[in-house]
């Protein structure tokens, strides 16, 4: 992505350029310090903005968010089979779609073999691909 | 050498002796193919979640063998060649078996494991049939729900 179009989608992209112009008088670290890590892609810039952004809604609310933990990781002795669809159902939406990661809690990895196992599960029919009743 | 799992669903109304008779044919595949037979585990009726050719329900088996990757593509041919197969879908278990023997002893254990709760399924199964007959010389409604899960029909 070009420089201009990064800039109109951000917002303060002029301000940075002003700060990047009088750095070099400063050393390093100062209020500078996240830029000498080297340059950041714009997908990381947005995903940092995005947590200071959690971060402080979540201040506001207290501790109203619980913090979610990956069921998986919290009990080892929990496996995830395709061939096991009860275990699998809790993972999806009674209109037989996949539960993100977000509302599931699982972390990337096994909501990575969830994901998989359901779609085995699928082509062995022995979980929908999509609920026709109930509409 | 590799360890697979091909799970095939086979027409319901399949006899005993057809499936022995299918098992049996891909014994002799995986032997010929210089592949390690571990079991077949047979998981008995169950509803599919959607019909596959008009089938509402199939006979669901799980055929765990050690190969290099030879015996899959023969397995999956004589299934797919076999017209009482609705479908069947293999998945590598684990990728790099070290001790052949162990998990062979393992497998018999499993295999025999399975036998006994084929045998309570299909005694339990024959009650609910005679319990149906009962239901229905007795002018009952039948009822349909009769696969081994836990779900009603409506879901």
């Amino acid at each position: 992505m070009s420089e201009s179009g990064f800039g109109g989608g951000f917002g303060g992209g002029f301000g940075e350029r002003e700060e990047r112009g009088g750095r070099f008088g400063r050393g390093p670290g100062g209020r500078d310090r996240d830029r000498e890590r080297g340059p950041m892609s714009v997908k990381a810039r947005l995903r940092a903005k995005a947590r200071k952004k959690a971060r402080k809604a979540q201040k506001k609310k207290g501790s109203f968010l619980r913090k979610k933990v990956c069921r998986f990781c919290a009990d080892a002795t929990v496996g995830i089979d395709y061939k096991d669809p009860k275990g699998l159902r809790y993972f999806m939406t009674e209109t037989g779609k996949l539960i993100p990661q977000r509302i599931s809690g699982n972390c990337a990895r096994h909501q990575r073999q969830i994901a998989t196992a359901i779609k085995r599960a699928r082509q062995l029919a022995l979980m929908p691909y999509a609920s026709h009743h109930g509409m | 050498m590799r360890e697979y799992e091909t799970t095939f669903i086979v027409q319901p109304e399949i006899s005993d002796e057809g499936a022995k008779e299918l098992l049996g044919r891909i014994d002799g595949l995986l032997e010929r193919s210089g592949a390690v037979r571990l079991l077949h585990d047979d998981q008995g009726k169950r509803r599919l979640a959607y019909d596959i050719q008009k089938f509402q329900k199939g006979r669901y088996i799980t055929s765990y063998y050690l190969s290099d990757g030879s015996a899959v593509g023969m397995v999956e041919r004589a299934l797919r060649l076999e017209e009482s197969v609705l479908r069947f879908l293999t998945v590598m278990a684990n990728p790099e078996v070290i001790d052949i023997e162990a998990r062979k002893t393992r497998a018999a254990e499993e295999e025999r494991q399975h036998a006994e709760r084929a045998r309570e399924r299909a005694l339990r199964e024959a009650e609910e049939e005679r319990a149906r007959e009962a239901e229905m010389r007795s002018g009952g409604r039948a009822d349909e729900d009769d696969d081994d899960d836990e779900r009603g029909d409506d879901e």
